[in-house]
């Protein structure tokens, strides 16, 4: 086996990873913009 | 196969696409923390850093205090006050009601105190949904300033025993 | 069948082993009769927690309303104790056990002090749940002072937290022993790795969690005084880290069954080995994401402890979340399903109750549970989300939609391989892990948009009736908290049915040579 890959290509797990990333991302972002929007809590 | 010991030398380089997932995903994670820090000194909410020991009788009359120096009114028994922009207002949490019942003008700065008199409790502002941790003995001062005029409801979201769900309150922003 | 007595190293003494003929492992019988006497436990626990889950769940609805209050709050601390500490822990108890020992080939040591830590967990367990229906601890699972319980409330509590130390003891005792007495070669399995990742999380926890309870009985007593503040962070140490040995464990349970269920073979050992090691360091800082509104803690501590120090045990879970779905896609291309992107996942076996609780597993921790942790653990976030029912809506996407669905997954290959009896009623058991999935991904998610639109959790009447100050609530809550009670139905449904497959194999399955119980083979 090439040293450098541990394994096979793995495509659809690539796909997921960066999907779950992008779900992440818009939760995140989300989140911050609503609580830019209130009371000036400090 | 994770339940056998795996090969002797296991210590073997990353594949190219763990590599790649790897630093994407530590990227992620760094910008995440920056984001907090950030977010300290730029954005428009914060955590509260203010708060000092009390006991629940000095609490108590502090807020006692203020109510009397600021009723207007009273509502199903519970005072209603109006203070003057600008200045130290007192919300006491007890089981089972906030109180008192705050009226503020919209778009000035108030310093909010909260604590309990009794077990901890969860001060709750709705419908922005704000939410903080109050406890007795602690003076948790908040700098709020409200922005849109409306009645704001307060209910608790900590269990402070069994009468929990009869815990309301309000502020009203003119 | 096949035993055979070994030598032990030090004592003189002979342990007896039984050898699997489906897998091939020694199984030191004592430890075996451990792994059940506590796996059954568990099952109990998740029994009656799973009960007064559908209860709860039912009283939340608005509409049907069920519970009286009293009973509510009451069946709620009965809820969390018996699934977030009793069923978790047993369960895990039987998990080290089963890979300390069994995926070692190797003896346990100190079985006498093995049966005294079950019977102090197991004491512990029955005195809280004693007054917790007596009606003397309506405190709920965290029991803030000064919110006060019966003594023997705390008494039940660090007696089980003692005799769970004592099981990580022993565990961490007999991977020393194994490694002595060369009972395999090289280094320890992966899965056995991520068990003991678990186990030093758990014994930083259980301290954490007796220098909060320890005191607190003390001032239940009458003596000396508790600090709000300080007693919610030891307590999270303890609340909130025992659900990241919920975690380390699902994780060595989703390797075990992504290998038991497909072969799949961890993509880099290094790589999830190294992401382990990010949790042993990190994860624990996580339990000030309870404390980010308290009054009283400075910005700089509760940036650094939630933040994990930079994320670094967010880091080690995104590692997990490539690995492990890359090991299956590895594993299944191997044997042929190449087709597309997508190919190798729609073609894998789905019908097997292992695997389907892996990947419902898998994807519900991954896409709700996780991403609404990293989302309300983030500072100042929590304005947004403190003690809402968002919170409710993630643990439930985690400690549940997670690491029950994944112990049950594993429970289907336990029974046939420890207790060596065949599933009953094999159909239930193939669509169990599909319901109890359903209906928790319902559940979690109105429960986090309720909690979104301002609904608090622990709470008997989000409708505030008989209030007296009157407060307006958003109306699409009240839609949001039927579907939560809908998916609280569904859920409890998957759990019965697990109930029923756990129940009537150890019942009514006779007890039979596992080579023909594999349920890969079924």
């Amino acid at each position: 086996m090439d040293n450098k890959h541990s394994g096979p290509e793995t495509p659809g797990t690539v796909v997921l990873t960066f999907l779950l990333l992008l779900w992440i991302g818009f939760l995140y972002f989300g989140n911050w913009i609503t609580l830019s929007q209130a009371w000036g809590i400090r | 196969m994770a339940i056998y010991p795996p090969e002797r030398i296991w210590w073997k380089p990353l594949g190219r696409e763990e590599r790649l997932w790897v630093t994407v995903a530590a990227l992620w994670c760094f910008f995440m923390f920056f984001m907090l820090i950030g977010w300290y000194f730029l954005g428009a909410q914060n955590l509260p850093t203010r708060a000092q020991r009390i006991t629940t009788a000095q609490y108590k009359s502090l807020a006692d205090q203020f109510v009397e120096a600021n009723k207007v009114g009273e509502e199903n028994g519970v005072p209603i006050v109006h203070p003057q922009p600008g200045t130290d207002i007192y919300l006491v949490a007890k089981q089972w009601q906030w109180t008192p019942i705050l009226e503020l003008e919209n778009n000035k700065t108030y310093t909010l105190h909260v604590s309990s008199l009794d077990v901890q409790h969860g001060l709750s502002i709705q419908p922005i949904n704000l939410n903080l941790q109050i406890f007795p003995g602690y003076d948790y001062m908040i700098t709020i300033t409200p922005n849109k005029a409306g009645n704001y409801s307060l209910w608790c979201n900590e269990f402070c025993s069994i009468g929990h769900h009869l815990m309301t309150g309000k502020i009203v922003v003119k | 069948m096949a035993a055979i007595a070994l030598p032990n190293t030090f004592s003189g003494t002979r342990s007896v082993f039984r050898v699997c003929p489906v897998t091939t492992f020694k199984v030191d019988l004592a430890a075996e009769r451990l792994i059940i006497v506590n796996a059954v436990t568990a099952i109990v626990a998740l029994l009656l927690g799973g009960i007064y889950a559908l209860l709860i769940g039912l009283t939340r609805w608005p509409d049907v309303h069920l519970l009286s209050a009293p009973w509510f709050y009451r069946l709620l601390t009965a809820h969390g104790m018996n699934m977030l500490v009793f069923w978790m822990v047993f369960f895990e108890v039987a998990g080290l056990y089963f890979g300390g020992n069994a995926l070692l080939n190797a003896r346990l040591v100190g079985v006498k002090l093995a049966w005294v830590a079950y019977a102090l967990m197991l004491g512990g367990a029955i005195l809280v749940n004693v007054i917790i229906m007596m009606g003397r601890a309506d405190v709920m699972f965290s029991a803030y002072p000064p919110l006060k319980a019966d003594p023997l409330f705390y008494v039940g509590y660090i007696l089980f937290a003692v005799g769970a130390i004592l099981a990580c003891c022993i565990f961490l005792a007999t991977l020393v022993m194994a490694k002595v007495e060369g009972r395999y070669e090289g280094s320890m399995p992966l899965a056995v790795f991520g068990l003991l990742t678990a186990a030093i999380i758990a014994l930083f926890t259980l301290l954490s969690g007796a220098v909060a309870l320890i005191p607190t009985l003390l001032w239940s007593l009458g003596i000396g005084n508790v600090d709000p503040g300080a007693y919610r962070v030891t307590f999270w140490g303890f609340g909130h880290s025992a659900q990241q040995v919920n975690l380390s464990a699902m994780i060595a349970i989703w390797y075990t069954l992504a290998t038991l269920t497909v072969g799949a073979k961890p993509v880099n050992e290094k790589l999830s080995r190294f992401a382990f090691f990010l949790y042993i360091l990190f994860i624990n800082l996580g339990s000030m994401h309870h404390l980010l509104t308290d009054p009283g803690l400075g910005t700089a501590a509760k940036f650094f402890n939630t933040s994990y120090a930079m994320y670094l045990a967010v880091l080690g879970s995104l590692i997990h979340a490539f690995s492990i779905p890359a090991a299956i896609e590895t594993a299944m291309r191997k044997k042929g399903y190449n087709k597309g992107l997508f190919g190798w996942l729609l073609n894998a076996p789905w019908k097997e109750p292992g695997f389907s609780a892996l990947m419902f597993s898998l994807f519900i921790f991954g896409f709700i549970g996780g991403p609404t942790g990293v989302v309300l653990g983030a500072g100042q976030l929590s304005l947004l989300a403190h003690n809402t029912w968002r919170i409710t809506g993630h643990f439930h996407a985690t400690v549940v939609g997670g690491t029950t669905l994944a112990f049950m997954g594993f429970a289907y290959y336990v029974l046939p391989l420890v207790f060596r009896r065949p599933l009953f009623a094999k159909k239930i058991a193939q669509w169990q892990p599909w319901v109890y999935g359903i209906g928790l991904i319902i559940l979690s998610i109105s429960m986090t948009l309720a909690g979104t639109l301002g609904a608090p959790r622990r709470h008997w009447d989000v409708t505030f009736s008989n209030v007296t100050i009157p407060v307006q609530v958003q109306p699409l809550m009240n839609l949001m908290l039927t579907f939560s009670g809908i998916g609280a139905v569904i859920a409890a449904t998957g759990g019965a049915m697990f109930i029923i497959v756990a129940v009537g194999s150890l019942l009514f399955s006779p007890k039979r040579d596992p080579k023909a119980l594999s349920p890969l083979e079924a």
